[in-house]
Order: C-alpha cells, then structure tokens, then sequence
C-alpha cells in the first residue's frame, strides 16, 4: 500500500498558469487570494448574489448530469476529496486519509468526524449507499466503470427482474468496512479515481433520510440534507434558490460566507445589467458580445476548462463524394490544415478560448516524472493555417480518390442553431474556400438533433466538443476506441485500441502517460478529427469578492473558501 | 309676417391642398315664420353647405365663412354665437333632418335614448322622464308600440321607421326652425310621401319653419311655400313655389324642369338631362357659372355676371336674358297644369 | 346567448384535439431525445432512460396513453425537472405570465386609446402628427430589441427602475411596457382611423344637432361606436401578448410560463412542450370566445345574430 502521493510540481505549476496565464489583465480571481500576503479585510456582510441561465433540475445528486445542478450541488455537498483552490489537485474532505494497494487498483478511506447539516454523522455506509443508487438509476453511472462490478449494473437490460438487478449491485466493489472505513475496488489501476471522488455522482447519500422522502428527496430545502459548506435554504422552482452557511460541516470554522442567492437569468445582456447594476456579483462564460465591453477592467478573467472542439469528417457519410473524400488521409489532411485557429479564436470566440495544439487540452496532468502537463509534453500535434500545404495535399488526395475539386462541392456542414455555432460554421467553411476552392454548404439543425445525426453518423463534416469527465488523457483518448458511442466517424485503428487498452490497464503512471500520448499522435496523424479550440472561459466578478475557485472540468466554480472583501 | 331667419351675403370656402373651394357665393334669402323653403339645386351648387351653416355645422377649418350674415328669430348673428351658445340653439330652436336614415342614427344607442339626448339637455329632465317623453314623441311620428320600440337599436327598424325617428329628435324640443337636408332621398318612393306628409303636418301643429333642401323638384311641389334655386354656389332664382313652376326665368330652372318626369301628360315629352357639369368652384367663371351649360348663352354670359332682375316682389332670377336688350327665348317647356 | 357558447366551447375542443394530435406528431417527428447530456448520452443509458419513460412504446401507443392522462387533467412529468408536473409547472408559471401580461394589456389599453383619441380629435395637428409617429415606431421596433434598450438605458444607465428580475411593482414597469408597446401602438393607430371614421358619420352630425356639446358626443357617441373595430382586435392582441411574453420574460429575467415553454422546446422537453401548446391553445381559444361574446356587449347587431345562431 502507498499512501496517495499530490500531482507534481510541475503539473502543479502548469494548472495554476493555465489559469492565471490568460493575456496580461487576467489572473484568477480563485488563486491571488491564496498567495503570500496580507489578507484582505472581511466586509460585514458575507453573501453573494449569482445568476445562473438555468434552474437546478434537483438537488440530488444522483440525479444530477448538467452543468447548472452540478455545479450547484458541488456547494452543498462534500465528497471524500474536494479539490482543492487549484482547481486540480484532489484534497482531503470527508475522507481524512486512504491508502491504496501497491497494483493501484484497492483504494481504502478513512473517513473524519463529519456531519450531515440535519446533525447525524457521515458514515462509509452513506457513500456504499450514494454509489450504488447512482449506478441503478443510471444516467451518470458510466462514470464509475472502473469500479469492480459497475458496468454490469450499468449495462444491464433495462427489463431486468429487481432481483437480478440487485445481484449485480451487491457484487459491485463499494464496502464499509465499519462506520469509518470505506473500501472501493477497481478493475484497473485508475489514476484519476481521488479526483473523481470529489465529484458530484461520488457523494453520499444517507438511506433513511432518501427512503423517508421518496420521490421528494431534493427538491426543496425540507427534502434534502448535505454535507457540504453550504445548504439549501429556499428554493422557488423557476425562478430563484438560496444557500446559507452549514453549521454542521466538518470545515466551518474556513467557511466565511453566510448566504449565496441565486437567480435564473436566461438572457446574458439581463445578466450583464444585472451585474452593472450590483445586483450580481458574477457572471460567468460571458459571451464574446460581452467581452470586449469589460476587458481590461479588474472585474474580468479568462479561464481554461478542459474541453476541447474539433471538426470530425465523416468517412461513412451517406453522401457518396463525402465518403469517398474523407476515406483519403490527404483530403482529410488538407480540411484540418486550412483552419486559421487563431483567427477563428479570436474573432468568433474572444473569451481566452486558444487555438488546439492537440486532443488533450492542457492543465491535464500527463507523465509524472517528465515536466509540464500532457499537453506540453506531447507537443503541437495540430498543422495550422497551412494553405499552401493544405493546397498540395488536396491536390494528392483529389487524385488518390479520383474526385474533382467541384465534387467536393456537394459536401454539407452540420451545426447547431445557436448564434456562435452559426458563425463559427460560416467562417469554417469561408477559410475552406478560400485555402481550398471548395464551398461547403452549411446546415444548421437544433443542438439535440444535431447530436442525434452526429451519432447515428448522418453528417459529413461536424463540429463536436468534448468536456472531460475526469482529470485525465483518458477522458478524451476512451472517445475514438472502435465501438464507441461517441465516436462519430467510426475511427478504428487496431493499433490506436491496443495502445488505449493497455494504459487502462498499465500500473505505471509514467509508462501509462507515454501510451496515451502516443495514441494521440497517431489518432490526429489519421485526421479523421481535427482539433480546433480549446475553450476558454471568460468571467466577470466583482474585486470585493475573492477566493472562488474556478474548476476545469465538473462544476463551474467552487465557493467553499470565497468571502466578500471590504 | 316677421322673418324667422335671414341669410345675407353668405360666402363659405373650404381650403384644399388644391387651393380655395368657393362653395357658397353670396347667398341671400329670408325665410317667414311658418313658411316653408325650399332651396333647389344640383349636388355641389352649395345647398347643403349653406343649410350646415346655418346649424354651424360645419368644420372650420377646413371650411372659411368669409362673409356674410345669419339672423335667426331676429336676435345676433349666429354666425358670431360662440361655441355654447350656438349648443343651446342646436336641436332646442333649430333641429335637423339628415338625408340618409340609415347612417344618422347612432347604431349602438336605444332609439328612446337618442330622442330623449336633446330633450334631457335643452329642457332639464330627468332621463326618466326624457324617455317617457321620447315614447310620446315615437307616437306622434306614427310609430306603433312606441313604448317597447324606444327601448330597441336603429337596425331593428325599416328606413321610413328610421327617419320618423330622425324626425321625432329634430321636433323633439319644439324648434322654431327645421332644416331638412334631403330627408327623403334615400327612402323608398312609396315612404317618401309619407314622411313629407309626416313633416308638413307635424311642422304644422308645431308652428314650425321648414329649411327644406332638395333636388327633387316634386317635394318642392309638394311642400314649399317658396323656393330659391342654387348654382354654383348662388342663387341663381327665387320665388313662390307658384312662379317658379309657372313662370321660371332662369335657364337653368328651366333645365330643372325639363328633367324631372310628369306624371299628369302624355308621354310626348321627352325627359331631357342638362348637358355638361357644374364648374370647378376651385375658379369660379368669371360670368354666369352656367353659361358654360347654357343653350342661350350670350358673349356677355361668358364675362359678367348677371345681376338680380325682379319679376314681381317675390320673384326674382339672375340672368342676362331678362335684359331688356336680350332677346327672347322660348323655353319650349309645358308649364304649370297640363292645359295645353 | 347559451346556445351560441355551448356550440362555440364544442369547437374550442375539437379544435384543441387537432392542435394535441398536431403537436404531438410533428414533435415526435424531428429527431433527437428529450434527455440531457446528449453528448455524453450512451446507447445503454438511452435505453433505460426509454424505458422508464414509456418511449420505447410505438408512437401511437405513446399517443393513446398520453390522451387519456390530458382527460384525466395529468399533462405529465417534465423530462428535465423530473421532480415537476407540467402542471405545476404552469401553476407556478403562470400566474406571473398573467400578471405581466395583464398590466401589459391594461398599459396598452389606455395609452394606447388616449393617444388614438387624442390624435384622432387633434386631427392634422402636430400632436396627431407625433402621436402617429410614436404608434409608429411602437409597431416597427419589436420587443426583442425593445426590451434590452429600456432595460439598458432605464435600468443600467438611469437607474430609474430595476432591469430585470421579478419582485414588487416596481420591476413590472419594463416588461410591461415592452410587452404593451406593439400592441399600444397597434391600438393608438387603429383607434385613430376609427374615431376618423366615427366622427365623418351623419350620427355625430345628428349629435351635433340635438344642441350636444363636443365632450358628450365624443363619450356618448365617438368613443363606443369606435371601439367596436377595437374589440375585434382583442383577440390577436392577447395572443401578441401571450407569445411576446415568451420574448420579454427572457429578456426580464421573469420566471413566467413563457420563458419555461421557449427552454422545454431547446430541450425536447415532450411533456413541458405538449402542456404548455395545449395550455396557450385552450388560452387562445377562449379569449376568442370571451372577445365574440364581449363583442355581442358593445355592438347590439352582432349579439342579436349571435342569439339567433
């Protein structure tokens, strides 16, 4: 057994530039609190008034898979970890130490004296219990399938008898060993797993409390009980909701702020006026309409999340000259060199978004004994706003195919209907023209259809993004395995899936980080996908409030360690 | 017999984008207490603008009075009458009968309440006692069931109803003075002698003036005592009722006359409409305004307006064939009683 | 009168029938889910999710079952907020959309009568002129434009009201005026020409001549008899209200009815979309029979040939 060992330094370091390193004006509003130095005089009042475009869909958190409820939930509750002010690194919270087996693959917590804000304690049963309800409800369960026994639940037939069902449940790897030891086995080695703890799906839940309430558990502040810094004190549904402070949480005596209000705001400039008017402290993801007016101003950051878009050409589109096109590694080739990232960042995005080097965004943690995150050490994979290259390969590819250049003409661009997929599909296909000659039509269908046709492979050129799930290559990596759901153009290269399989199971996180960053290169070397942006997130926040911290991946933000300054 | 109204020199103009329409030049005439008069012409010679004047009915603008007098009842100028005041003669001294029955009601009022509107304003009763009012005045009219008729809307009546109802508002306060603008234009022929005998007798019984506007020769005949003859925005001839039929001096009464049929010949005489149309009033001929119009028109028509030749002390005409070195013309019409 | 209603309210039901049926195929006719996280929806999960909502059933099963709970007065659960009846959710919705939009009505209402009678009384005056030009301009700049620059300008630069959000009186103003402006300027203009219209008829000149003065004949004859063109409108103008609501409940930040219906469509919420259609089409329906029987109020000719009928 080892006892769990932080990220390095240098990943360290990277993650925190990554947030602070936004263009001169930016630095993390989350991080400069936590430096050296005097610390900022606390106002009388300590609550914080926030927006939000969407209500919470419940505050279950087993029920919980969109950004808004996550991200809302994450206050309230606490997980074995939490991470910490990095925004990366997994920190003790409910679990005050664990140990882990020497093949990576036993993880055993051993939980602090923590409370349930209704008093009772938190015991390892309410984690047993809060795990496997996530996996039988299933609709975030996948998350956990590197624990013993997951998938079966996970992919049981949804007509199965509840007897089988709870079989399959019982065999899952989640045991309390007593009230303060919880034990959890995995099928591989997963070096992700104590961030994942920290995560939403990953909280407990306590049974007598879920029973008692049935149906109603979570959707008002009577229904529902946390662990968390904070609690659910009111709730209007479609309107507003309210968090004040928990008494009850093990890490109090660090929790300044008394009240958090929220308001749905669907419309940004409504949350924009909001904001000038202090009646907001913070708007978060401002829209490039919105950028340009508060650059500059202390008020405004720009963050990295680990999410990255890309362009996918579709090999086995219905679309007879599509498919023959795209079946060519030169024409596929000459799509993704063409892009002009940095224009296209600037122009459509403006909000710290950066130009793709790779797959694998950065501030994701790679090999452990070299230096700097995933992304730095497997280097710029991406060929840019190259024409003159693009030009030539094109030509090679058209005659390799034996396609004409106006052939390419019948080719379409699926995108959503909103306004910023609109122009990003707009100035797409202008820089194809221009660096090709070709002249892509552009369809634009609603989000939901357009993820419908992109999975059943009804496209021929897409737009996808991709947010990770966990803090690992792998989150991004697991997408272009053949067979998977996600992988639109049913990319499949033996040698890419034997190089994923193998780092799934590979105990050495040094050897584990090389096989992922090798299956990158050849995954973009075949250019079925090319990376286009990494998202960037832009915020405005008000200088009086300090210590938020913003988080790559999962939930927005935190505001466990926030306060209001004077 | 002392003069109920008296209209000197009126002229009335509308301003257009166009220019000055001059509508009404000069108009004279008086009328008796108990008289019935008649005022002829075609549409556009100035009848009823010189009639809505009377009553200051008239928007200004557009329209301009620019000269001219109206006595009424032998007290001040109406025409310098201020706003209330002239209220206070409306409907209680002077009432009024509109052409079109079916358009001079208000179609979303009781027919009892609109009759008893004027009543409750000029004579201070109660809306009570203004509607039983309006029932006995629905009575006199001829209406049946006046009672439950008062308390039903315009469209529940038939033309000829509708205009006994419009009759019954213009008398309801007793007027001295009845203006009457086509009251039987739009009716049926049948209902039309009906309501003119309707208004000679109720006129009558109340002692009232009738301002009868017409260009239906065969009401003249029927009702007025005399008649004066409008063209172009003048009178163009005047006189009883009598000397106009029998003796009419002016071409264009003349013309009248000759376009309307008679039932009482035979049918040897051809109906024969004026030739041509009234002038542009926007500029006014410099001559007679008919001329233009006129089979005898003589060189003097074109350039000088003729002046007012008396016949007799009632009769009178403006033409250049009543002077004494024009010559004679004969009208070829049959005049008077069949008796030739 | 009743049996005018009774005939009318046997429409209304067919017609909202065709409008269910209507709804309900062309919704499940565009492709997509009605779940969240579509980009990381797996087969697997998609397939429990299916079955737990019934939607793996054919389509006309599907369509059966949910025509029987509409006559049981369930219109279901929402997709999203799994926790919320669409029922619930119109409870709560609503009463706000209606609040705003009544305030909306009764804003346009009024000003927008004044000013049509105003300008129509100061007929070819520089105040019809600018009457006229303000109905104008009401007409042409639409509420999503509308709403952010009152918003903007009153809320942020003045600081006179609050820009958006839903509490006392004070923040009913914005949106109320936004929503109202079209159909004010709508009403400023129509009621215009029909007190143009009115005031030519040989019943004002009747008026006149019974001795009554301007003040009693604009009330007693003008104003009703030029309303009536105005009672026909009442219709599409809560409909106009209704559907800009959906706009300015966005724009305000309300949490109405409106701004519910515009996210459920974004999500494919069925139930959400289903109820609330059916809800505004049941809405719309009755305030065209409420507008025809109110119509028989004002106008004696048409509630006469509605009772025969």
């Amino acid at each position: 057994m080892k006892k769990w060992k932080p990220l390095s330094l240098a990943a360290f370091v990277a993650a925190v530039l990554a947030l602070t390193g936004c263009g001169s004006t930016a630095s993390s509003p989350g991080s400069s609190t936590n430096g050296a130095g005097s610390q900022p005089k606390l106002a009388a009042a300590q609550t914080v008034n926030l927006l939000e475009p969407s209500d919470v869909e419940g505050f279950d958190p087993n029920i919980a898979d969109e950004e808004i409820t996550i991200t809302a939930i994450s206050q309230i509750f606490d997980g074995l970890t939490r991470i910490g002010s990095d925004g990366v690194t997994p920190e003790k919270a409910i679990a005050s130490s664990w140990d882990i087996s020497s093949d990576g693959k036993t993880y055993t917590f051993h939980l602090r004296d923590a409370k349930w804000s209704d008093g009772p304690a938190v015991r390892a049963q309410d984690f047993v219990f809060g795990w496997k309800r996530e996996l039988s409800i299933d609709k975030y369960g996948f998350i956990m399938n590197m624990i013993q026994g997951a998938d079966a639940v996970v992919n049981l037939d949804p007509k199965a008898s509840a007897a089988e069902k709870q079989a399959k449940l019982d065999a899952v790897g989640i045991k309390a060993i007593d009230d303060k030891t919880l034990q959890v086995q995995l099928t591989a080695p997963t070096t992700y797993f104590l961030g994942l703890t920290a995560f939403v799906p990953f909280y407990p839940a306590r049974e007598d409390f879920v029973t008692k309430q049935g149906d109603k558990y979570g959707t008002s502040a009577a229904t529902l009980i946390s662990d968390g810094p904070m609690q659910l004190s009111d709730w209007k549904q479609g309107s507003s909701w309210a968090f004040v402070k928990n008494a009850n949480y093990w890490d109090a005596s660090k929790v300044q702020l008394t009240k958090a209000n929220y308001t749905i705001v669907k419309d940004q400039s409504q949350a924009v006026n909001l904001y000038d008017t202090k009646k907001s402290d913070m708007v978060y993801m401002l829209n490039a309409d919105n950028t340009a007016h508060y650059r500059g101003t202390p008020d405004y950051h720009e963050l990295s999340i680990d999410a990255n878009y890309y362009a996918e050409f579709n090999p086995n589109s219905s679309n007879a000259v599509a498919a023959k096109a795209f079946k060519n590694a030169n024409i596929r080739k000459a799509f993704g060199e063409s892009i002009d990232r940095a224009t296209f960042v600037k122009t459509i995005l403006n909000d710290g978004s950066k130009p793709a080097t790779g797959l694998v965004p950065p501030t994701v943690p790679g090999d452990p004994k070299a230096a700097g995150d995933f992304r730095t050490q497997n280097g710029t994979l991406v060929k840019d706003n190259d024409p003159t290259t693009a030009k030539a390969d094109l030509q090679k590819g058209l005659q390799e195919a034996g396609l004409t250049i106006n052939d390419l003409n019948s080719i379409h661009f699926l995108t959503n209907d909103t306004s910023t997929a609109g122009k990003l599909a707009q100035l797409i296909t202008q820089m194809w023209k221009q660096a090709l000659g070709v002249t892509i039509s552009i369809d634009t269908v609603p989000q939901k259809i357009r993820v419908d046709s992109q999975h059943k492979g009804n496209f021929d050129i897409c737009f996808a993004g991709w947010g990770a799930d966990y803090a690992d290559a792998m989150t991004f990596s697991d997408l272009f395995t053949t067979g998977n759901s996600q992988n639109d153009t049913k990319y499949s290269n033996p040698q890419f899936d034997a190089l994923i399989k193998q780092a799934k199971a590979e105990p050495d996180n040094s050897k584990r980080a090389q096989e992922l960053e090798q299956a990158e290169k050849l995954m973009l070397a075949d250019g079925y996908i090319s990376p286009v942006y990494f998202k960037g997130v832009a915020v405005i926040q008000k200088p009086t409030l300090q210590g938020v911290s913003f988080l790559p991946l999962g939930p927005d933000y935190d505001l466990k360690n926030a306060f209001i300054a004077q | 017999m002392a003069n109920l109204l008296e209209v000197k020199d009126l002229e009335v103009s509308f301003k257009t984008h166009g220019g000055e329409v001059q509508a009404v030049r000069g108009v004279t005439f008086s009328l008796n207490k108990g008289e019935v008069l008649a005022v002829v012409g075609e549409s556009g010679s100035g009848k009823s603008v010189t009639a809505q004047t009377i009553m200051r009915l008239i928007a200004c603008p557009p329209a301009v009075i620019k000269n001219g007098s109206i006595r009424f009842d032998d007290r001040t100028d109406i025409l310098s009458l201020t706003d209330k005041q002239m209220e206070a003669v409306r409907g209680s001294e002077i009432g009024m009968i509109f052409q079109d029955p079916m358009t001079s009601l208000n179609p979303t009022m009781t027919v009892g309440r609109q009759i008893a509107e004027g009543l409750i304003k000029h004579q201070a009763l109660s809306k009570s006692a203004g509607l039983d009012k309006a029932v006995e005045l629905l009575q006199l009219v001829g209406i049946a069931n006046a009672k439950e008729r008062a308390n039903q809307y315009p469209h529940q009546f038939s033309g000829g109803m509708r205009q006994r109802v419009v009759i019954a508002i213009a008398l309801a306060c007793n007027p001295k003075l009845l203006i009457a603008d086509e009251p039987t234009t739009a009716l049926d022929v049948t209902v039309q002698a009906q309501i003119l005998d309707l208004l000679k007798e109720l006129c009558d019984k109340l002692g009232s003036s009738i301002l009868m506007i017409t260009h239906d020769l065969g009401v003249v005949a029927n009702i007025a005592d005399k008649v004066i003859v409008m063209y172009a925005g003048k009178v163009v001839e005047r006189g009883t009722a009598r000397e106009l039929f029998y003796d009419p001096k002016h071409p264009y009464t003349w013309g009248l006359l000759r376009s309307i049929p008679r039932l009482d010949t035979d049918d040897t005489m051809d109906l024969i409409p004026i030739e041509g149309t009234p002038p542009n009033l926007l500029n006014p001929p410099q001559g007679c305004a008919f001329a233009a119009r006129c089979p005898y028109a003589m060189d003097i028509c074109t350039t000088r307006q003729p002046e007012e030749t008396a016949v007799s002390e009632s009769h009178a005409a403006s033409c250049w064939l009543m002077h004494s070195q024009a010559p004679k013309v004969d009208h070829g019409l049959m005049l008077g009683g069949a008796n030739r | 009168m009743a049996r005018f209603i009774v005939r009318r309210l046997l429409y209304a039901i067919v017609t909202l029938w065709v409008i269910i049926t209507l709804t309900f195929v062309l919704m499940h006719s565009i492709p997509g889910q009605p779940f969240n996280n579509v980009d990381k929806m797996t087969p697997t999960i998609l397939a429990h999710l299916n079955y737990t909502y019934g939607l793996d059933k054919p389509t006309y099963q599907q369509y059966l079952i949910y025509l029987n709970n509409i006559l049981h007065g369930n219109l279901g659960t929402s997709f999203r907020y799994e926790d919320r009846t669409v029922n619930s959710i119109i409870g709560t919705g609503f009463p706000v959309s209606a609040t705003l939009g009544f305030e909306a009505l009764i804003f346009s209402v009024i000003i927008g009568l004044a000013l049509g009678v105003y300008a129509a009384l100061k007929h070819n005056t520089w105040a019809d002129y600018t009457a006229i030009t303000i109905a104008v301009l009401g007409v042409s700049v639409p509420n999503i434009v509308l709403g952010p620059l009152l918003s903007y300008y009153v809320g942020v630069k003045l600081g006179w009201l609050p820009t958006g959000e839903w509490g006392g009186f004070e923040y009913t103003i914005l949106p109320s005026i936004t929503l109202g402006m079209t159909s004010l300027a709508f009403m400023a203009r129509l009621m215009r020409t029909s007190m143009l219209e009115v005031l030519g008829m040989d019943y004002i000149k009747t008026a006149k001549a019974k001795g009554l003065s301007n003040r009693e004949i604009v009330w007693r004859h003008l104003f009703r008899n030029s309303l009536l063109p105005i009672v026909t409108i009442l219709g599409p103008l809560v409909v106009n209200i209704i559907t800009g609501s959906i706009v300015v409940e966005e724009t305000f930040a309300i949490p109405g009815l409106g701004s519910s219906f515009v996210e459920s469509i974004t999500d494919k919420d069925y139930t959400v979309i289903m109820g609330t259609t059916i809800f505004y089409s049941a809405l719309y329906i009755l305030s065209l029979l409420l507008v025809d029987i109110c119509y028989g109020f004002v106008d004696p000719r048409i509630r006469l040939a509605g009772g025969r009928d």
